[in-house]
């Protein structure tokens, strides 16, 4: 049986050579947590966005991401944390799909996507100015 | 495919770039393996760009090979649809897995990106696309 609150935690050059590796890990824990093949395609999709959008918005390249995986008995909570600049305005924002599909715009995909693939998401401006998003998926 | 194929797959990102014919266009068909992600997408970019320059303006995407596909990925698709659309060409997607096409289809972007499934009625779709444009050019009527 699950126990009530694991932790895994990884720490990742903040690089995008290494989103492969981010996608097959959350791809194998998923599965073998028991989410859905949709679910699972969401959920790594989602963390790409997130660890994508970091490594893009990270001002110092040489600090690790660090991604931490919190398991309970029917949720996965995924944080990000990044000493990047403050999104909170980006994070508030909410992308309008149809007039994003109408003038073609090429970026500002990533959060849509989070929002939309996960049951909820948050972001957290810490005193210490690094960044924490958390991602929810819950295990129906 | 087994599980190891996959991850081997998942290692690389590749292009094929094929010359076709759809009735007097000239059609580039771009074949993508791997993933494309933001760690590979600059390589479809600069690859569509220079094809761009040179004066291309018709795209047969073969997504047959695509095993992952983020919002960097989808946006170079976006940029280069708009492209080609001012200049009155086209972009068709054939053989789209079921996985992309519902990521496709989530974002909206199946409104946008016709998908065939096959070349030979992609090609026709182009081909009857710019007999209907050859009817309605005011130019062309006389």
């Amino acid at each position: 049986m699950r126990n009530q609150n694991d932790r895994i935690e990884l720490r990742i050059p903040a690089r995008m050579d290494y989103l492969c590796t981010v996608r097959l890990f959350f791809e194998d824990l998923a599965r073998c947590f028991g989410f859905p093949e949709k679910d699972v395609e969401n959920i790594v999709m989602s963390v790409d966005e997130a660890v994508s959008n970091s490594i893009n918005y990270s001002r110092r390249e040489e600090e690790p991401l660090r991604i931490t995986v919190s398991l309970t008995e029917d949720a996965m909570t995924i944080t990000i944390e990044d000493a990047g600049d403050d999104f909170r305005e980006r994070f508030r924002q909410n992308v309008e799909i149809e007039e994003h599909l109408r003038e073609m715009r090429e970026g500002g995909l990533g959060l849509h996507i989070m929002k939309t693939f996960m049951d909820a998401v948050d972001y957290k401006r810490t005193p210490h100015q690094t960044n924490h998003l958390t991602m929810v998926k819950f295990l129906r | 495919m087994n599980d190891t194929e996959d991850r081997q797959m998942w290692k690389k990102f590749e292009m094929e770039t094929t010359p076709l014919s759809a009735g007097d266009l000239s059609v580039n068909k771009v074949k993508i393996k791997g993933y494309l992600d933001s760690s590979t997408f600059p390589q479809l970019q600069e690859h569509l760009d220079n094809l761009l320059r040179e004066g291309n303006h018709y795209y047969l995407l073969d997504l047959e090979n695509l095993t992952y596909i983020s919002s960097a990925g989808l946006g170079v698709l976006m940029g280069i649809l708009r492209e080609v659309r001012e200049k009155q060409g086209d972009l068709k997607i054939i053989n789209m897995s079921d996985k992309i096409e519902r990521v496709f289809s989530l974002l909206g972007f199946s409104r946008l990106m016709k998908v065939y499934s096959s070349e030979e009625e992609a090609l026709e779709a182009f081909s009857q696309a710019a007999e209907n444009q050859e009817v309605e050019d005011p130019e062309n009527r006389f």
